[in-house]
């Protein structure tokens, strides 16, 4: 009598006890849930011995498991369960089960369980996060692209104005008399104007994102030394994905060059990541630092099939490597060039004989050698 | 000679590339633009046929890889195959393929496995270069596919289907 309450509990539970055979297959006990009614409707009758891997093929990876808990010994395992898997009811409806491994006494059992509840809880929390990261991914790669592309533009539009603003002021040194004089104090006024909007912009656009800063560009000084480590660092995963070795050789001590910390990693990171991008499978990239007189060389070198000739002049121009998907935003490099050469630095590209690419950019090292550290 | 064959071949990949996508697909020619993340475990079977020869493919639709959840490695017990999943659209998740692939490699030894960019009707805005497209073709048997318009997924399983014959 007491049996027989205990299996009802249990099929109202949505649980359905089987108990493993010696030979492996496995019998119900007690009585059996709709669920489990329906999909045996037709079949096999109650108590015919069922090999559930069959009717459950997910189970074929869990009994293996679940034979650690029936064959214990005492102190072993005495539960496991399995993760949950879906069937499909003749319904059409999803049917998520999870199963457990139990052994009560001598016998050997295996519950299955319908839960939907569970099911839809863990649906609810995973499907959010994950619709939220994928936003947050697809948005944050668009507002990067903006970003490069802004600052390129803005910062094209200031290199023609210094010419203007040149040609002006010595015009206005000349002190011509009269009408002349107003005209040009005035395009002189204007176009001073226009320089302080787009340092504005510059500088809006730099505390908005910290990591396109330009408002200390010509003063900051960084470690060269301490920024390859950490953008190798990063790529090292990447690299390894990739079976590709990142060699580097860097001096012992700290490197101190004109240039600022977030540009500075993002250029590093541009390079390094085109390098591993075109590497071979098991090639090596090599990232060297030389220390001149004044300055500081960096280059980065591949195993890749190198740039095509028609493509090297125009590298490090924007879009120069053509317009369109495969040409990602085309910005990179660009965005590499304009950046050193506002430390006053220089970038090139040189195919090396022995094959691959090999990118190197140079920076000044600061007036004295006592420079600060930039925060 | 008529010979029936069962053979299981995971899905992996990291998460919204598409894998419960192209299998509904290919076993029923569905599709639906609603992400609906896979929970636990989904096992599909397709039935093809090669000559005289015919598979039955036992599809294990994983739930997918990301920071929220790791791929059960422990599912790919008795898998003859496997294939690894990429949306064309985002890169890292190319990544996440090959490193499930070198995982996968490493618990069922070197199977066959093919790699499917998906979402190639969303071609023009793929993160993937040429030269990278060009470096993954010679590491892996790649196949462009779309589970939204067809092209393709037909393809990738039947190579890796008759892959799995071969052996
Ligand atoms: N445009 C387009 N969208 C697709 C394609 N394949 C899948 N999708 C969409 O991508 C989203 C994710 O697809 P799923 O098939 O659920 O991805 P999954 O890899 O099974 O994801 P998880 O189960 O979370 O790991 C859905 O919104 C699909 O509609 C495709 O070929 N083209
Ligand atoms: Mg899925």
């Amino acid at each position: 009598m007491e049996t027989s309450i205990a299996s009802s509990i249990l099929a109202s539970l949505e649980k359905v006890v089987l108990e493993r055979q010696p030979d492996g297959t496995f019998l119900q006990r007690g009585s059996a849930p709709d669920w489990y009614s329906r999909m045996l409707r037709g079949v096999l009758r109650a108590n015919t011995p069922i090999r559930v891997e069959c009717m459950f093929p997910f189970l074929s990876v869990f009994l293996p498991e679940a034979e650690a808990v029936w064959q214990a010994e005492s102190g072993g395992l005495t539960r496991l369960d399995s993760d949950l898997w879906c069937e499909t009811a003749e319904s059409g409806e999803e049917l998520p089960l999870a199963a457990t491994a139990l052994l009560v006494g001598p016998c050997r059992l295996l519950v299955i369980t319908r839960c939907d509840e569970l099911f839809h809880e863990r649906r609810l929390v995973l499907q959010r996060a994950r619709e939220l990261r994928i936003t947050h991914d697809a948005l944050a790669r668009e507002i990067e692209q903006k970003d490069i592309l802004m600052h390129c533009i803005v910062h094209d539009l200031a290199n023609p104005l210094q010419t203007i603003l040149g040609v002006l002021s010595s015009l206005d040194e000349r002190h011509p008399p009269g009408e002349d004089g107003d005209m040009i104090a005035l395009a002189l006024d204007a176009a001073l104007r226009q320089r302080r909007m787009i340092r504005e912009i510059l500088s809006v656009f730099a505390s908005e994102h910290g990591d396109l800063d330009t408002t200390h560009e010509e003063t900051a000084i960084s470690d060269l030394r301490a920024g390859i480590l950490r953008v190798v660092a990063e790529h090292e995963l990447t690299a390894r994905g990739r079976n590709v070795r990142i060699e580097r050789d860097v001096p012992p001590l700290p490197s101190l060059v004109v240039a600022d910390e977030p540009r500075l990693l993002r250029v590093l990171a541009n390079l390094l990541d085109n390098a591993v991008r075109h590497s071979p499978v098991g090639g090596h990239v090599r990232v060297r630092v030389r220390e001149e007189d004044t300055s500081v060389e960096v280059s980065v070198e591949d195993e890749g099939p190198g740039v095509p000739p028609s493509l090297a002049t125009r590298l490090f121009q924007r879009f120069g490597r053509g317009i369109g998907p495969e040409a990602g935003t085309g910005l990179g490099l660009y965005f590499c060039r304009i950046t050193v050469e506002r430390w006053g630095g220089s970038i090139g590209y040189a195919a090396p004989p022995e094959g691959g690419a090999r990118f190197w950019f140079r920076l000044r090292k600061p007036p004295s050698s006592t420079g600060t550290l930039a925060a | 000679m008529n010979t029936l064959e069962k053979r299981k071949v995971c899905l992996l990949g990291a998460t919204g590339v598409g894998k419960t996508s192209l299998v509904m697909r290919f076993v029923r020619s569905i599709f639906s633009d609603q992400y609906l993340t896979t929970i636990g475990t989904k096992i599909e079977t397709k039935h093809l046929t090669y000559g005289d020869h015919e598979l039955v493919l036992v599809l294990w639709d994983l739930s997918g890889e990301d920071e929220f959840q790791r791929v059960r490695l422990s599912y790919l017990r008795g898998a003859a195959g496997y294939l690894l999943v990429a949306d064309g659209t985002r890169r890292a998740t190319v990544e996440t393929a090959i490193a499930l692939h070198h995982v996968a490699a490493e618990v069922v030894g070197d199977v066959p496995r093919v790699l499917v960019l998906n979402k190639a009707d969303l071609r023009a805005f793929w993160e993937l270069d040429d030269a990278y497209e060009r470096e993954l073709t010679a590491r892996f048997s790649v196949f462009e596919a779309s589970a939204k318009t067809g092209a393709g997924v037909e393809e990738a399983f039947r190579a890796l289907g008759h892959a799995l014959l071969q052996r």
